[in-house]
């Protein structure tokens, strides 16, 4: 029977925390189970980047909760108590560590699982992973001193806005000292272990600092609230320094791979991809055979490789950005990336978005580079909206689609140099 | 059978050292005195803490309760001073603070709200539950120990509050006006399990309601603007009212009386 009181909160609200975190942890990740492929990478880093919204949910149940049964006027822990401090503390936050903990696990497991079971290489980085779980705690201790210090209703409404701040202005902190990043880690790269370990035992200060400090708070409630109250932020001076120290010359928070790869041959194209990725080969080799049949006589690339090989720039090499995010338009999108390149639309300043050029001879070759971009993209069977909507290359690919096939192969072979430079127009079209 | 939790207070009742005392207690709000040089002794027995609204009840027991340092002054609880922080521990195995309002967790039910109670104020793990039920049953909710605090009504929520802070059996309770808001049944109900509670206890019973003090206390301890008007038995109270008072009860005439008193000098 002496268990039942072990629970110093109500199992309402600790089930609450954990249903939340775990509702949006799988929110975050549910993506990785659509993927054309599994990637440990990924699975590792949205493991913390879950936290961008279940932390601070986590934080403001924690503030509720030590607001609502740590006030001076609780019955359960009230100032005259004896055990009023780090024992009711320790107590109090176990519990709601272990909750959001249990949620974030539990949130987790279907993408652990889908990745354990897909996954064709590398494996989970226990590092990021460990120190994700432990921002979560360094996210309920946050919310929990805010309620020992904000011990009113408004508490959760403060802990809601403080422990979205850190997430938020992300990039000025720092990749080290944020809790979450603002950026995508997957199959390529991999997190510095070092930044890995400094940010577990940052995290961990954090979170030990804001329990010590709760449990001076507590403790000094109404006696000697001064001097607690100065000690518990003397306590937080180790984060502030791990954090100001690690800002002054950060190390890289992410490393190239140097990554193993997969690669296959087609129609003269040798198709590379990350070994993790060996579930998009056959698909993206596929999509390169269609292409290069689309291309007829022009000449092929050397190399199509996926840009998490990280390979040198090489005008014989098309790298693609591989949209694996994207379960079910990956390939679609695949295809009209390569065509983008094959055919120089990637190579026109306008086309491609960057800079602004007005000389009507550039904006007649980006349309014709496009056009033909569009054009090759549907021969090889991308479906679905174009990679552009501009309606001078949406004109040429219209003109190119009346046109039979063989006379295109020919177009593209006898221009391939002056379309991949940009420089073609509308009067070289057949 | 039950058994009975290790005794907190056990030998100080036995010695008769169950005394509160308050000694030229001043309590200061940013410039203004709320208690002004308070000295009193509050001894075995239940002692009504008498006084108008702002009077400076619930800040002197805040003081007695050792939530609030006062800004000079002594305080003691069976002779542990309150200024030092192993006093301050030891004395605080010895009370009971009720606060005016309190707050609980409707999602708790009563027997672990009582039993957390009871962990915070030091009980040991393993005399916890038998101590929660025993409380339970001093306030008449051992039909309610599973229930939900959110289903108990507002008078079986101050016996709630007042089984939490029995449950690690202090000999000293105080209690700041803990009938306010309940119904006269619920009043009648709450007072009989405070003189239930009060055996072998100093019990200080802030309130400004004269018929339970009358009912239910032997000393009455009146306090006016920070200061301490009258201290002494509720009979010698009860003496102070002046001959030929009509329409009120001896004690609230004595008390109008010690009021008017107060007020004399300021006409």
């Amino acid at each position: 029977m002496i268990r039942r009181f072990h629970v110093p909160v109500p199992r309402g609200l600790v089930v609450l925390l954990a249903a939340g975190v775990a509702v949006l942890t799988f929110a975050r990740t549910v993506g990785h189970l659509t993927w054309p492929y599994a990637d440990w990478v990924a699975f590792s880093a949205d493991a913390r980047q879950a936290l961008m919204l279940a932390g601070p949910w986590a934080a403001v149940w924690a503030a509720w909760s030590s607001s609502r049964f740590s006030g001076a006027r609780s019955i359960l822990c009230p100032a005259s108590s004896v055990r009023s401090g780090a024992p009711v503390v320790h107590r109090q936050l176990r519990v709601l560590v272990v909750g959001a903990l249990s949620g974030w696990i539990a949130g987790l497991l279907p993408s652990l699982a889908a990745t354990t079971l897909r996954a064709q290489a590398g494996a989970p980085d226990l590092l990021v992973v460990v120190g994700a779980g432990v921002v979560l705690a360094a996210y309920v201790c946050l919310g929990y001193a805010i309620g020992i210090v904000v011990p009113s209703t408004g508490a959760p409404a403060v802990a809601l806005v403080v422990s979205m701040l850190p997430g938020l202005t992300a990039d000025s902190l720092g990749a080290v000292v944020a809790p979450v990043w603002t950026f995508d880690v997957v199959a390529g790269q991999y997190e510095n272990p070092v930044v890995a370990l400094v940010r577990v035992f940052f995290f961990l200060s954090v979170a030990l600092s804001l329990a010590l400090a709760s449990g001076l708070w507590l403790r000094g409630r109404g006696f000697s609230p001064g001097g607690s109250f100065v000690q518990g932020v003397a306590l937080l001076a180790l984060p502030v320094a791990l954090a100001v120290a690690s800002s002054g010359a950060p190390p890289p928070v992410l490393r190239e791979d140097d990554p193993p790869r997969t690669c296959a041959r087609t129609a003269g194209v040798e198709v590379c991809v990350h070994a993790a990725r060996a579930a998009v080969l056959g698909p993206l080799t596929q999509a390169v055979a269609d292409l290069m049949t689309v291309m007829g006589e022009a000449r092929p690339p050397r190399q199509v490789v996926d840009a998490a090989l990280w390979d040198e720039p090489d005008p014989e090499t098309v790298v693609l950005s591989l949209q694996v995010q994207d379960g079910t338009r990956w390939r679609q999108a695949a295809i009209q990336d390569l065509a983008w390149q094959l055919s120089g639309a990637a190579a026109c300043p306008l086309a491609s978005g960057i800079g602004v050029r007005t000389d009507p001879a550039d904006l007649e070759a980006a349309a014709v580079s496009g056009g033909v971009a569009v054009w090759m993209a549907r021969e090889a069977g991308a479906a679905g909206p174009p990679v552009t909507n501009a309606p001078d290359v949406l004109a040429v690919a219209d003109r190119l689609d009346q046109l039979p096939a063989s006379d295109l192969q020919a177009f593209l072979a006898r221009h391939q140099e002056a379309l991949q430079g940009c420089r073609a127009s509308t009067g070289m079209l057949p | 059978m039950v058994s009975t939790p290790r005794p907190t207070g056990g030998p100080l009742r036995a010695e008769g050292r169950l005394t509160v005392h308050a000694t030229d207690v001043i309590v200061k709000y940013r410039r203004t005195e709320v208690i002004r040089g308070v000295t009193v002794r509050f001894r075995p027995g239940i002692t009504g803490l008498l006084g108008p609204n702002g009077a400076g009840k619930t800040t002197l027991l805040s003081v007695l309760a050792s939530v609030l340092k006062p800004s000079s002054g002594k305080v003691s609880v069976a002779g542990h001073d309150l200024a030092s922080p192993s006093g301050r521990q030891h004395a605080r195995r010895l009370i009971g603070w009720l606060p005016q309002r309190f707050d609980v967790s409707g999602g708790m039910t009563v027997h672990d709200t009582v039993s957390y109670a009871a962990w915070c104020n030091g009980l040991d793990v393993r005399d916890i539950d038998t101590a929660a039920r025993r409380a339970l049953a001093v306030v008449d909710l051992t039909d309610r120990a599973r229930d939900r605090v959110r289903r108990l009504s507002g008078g079986q929520r101050q016996r709630l509050g007042l089984a939490a802070v029995l449950a690690h059996d202090p000999p000293v309770l105080l209690l700041d006006e803990p009938t306010s808001g309940l119904d006269p049944e619920q009043r009648v109900r709450f007072l009989a399990h405070v003189r239930d509670a009060a055996a072998g206890r100093t019990v200080i019973l802030s309130t400004h309601l004269l018929d339970d003090v009358d009912r239910l206390c032997e000393r009455v301890c009146v306090l006016t603007e920070g200061v301490v008007r009258f201290d002494g038995p509720t009979a010698a109270m009860r003496a102070l009212a002046p001959q030929g008072s009509s329409g009120a009860s001896p004690i609230e005439a004595a008390y109008l009386w010690l009021l008017a008193e107060e007020a004399a000098p300021q006409a």
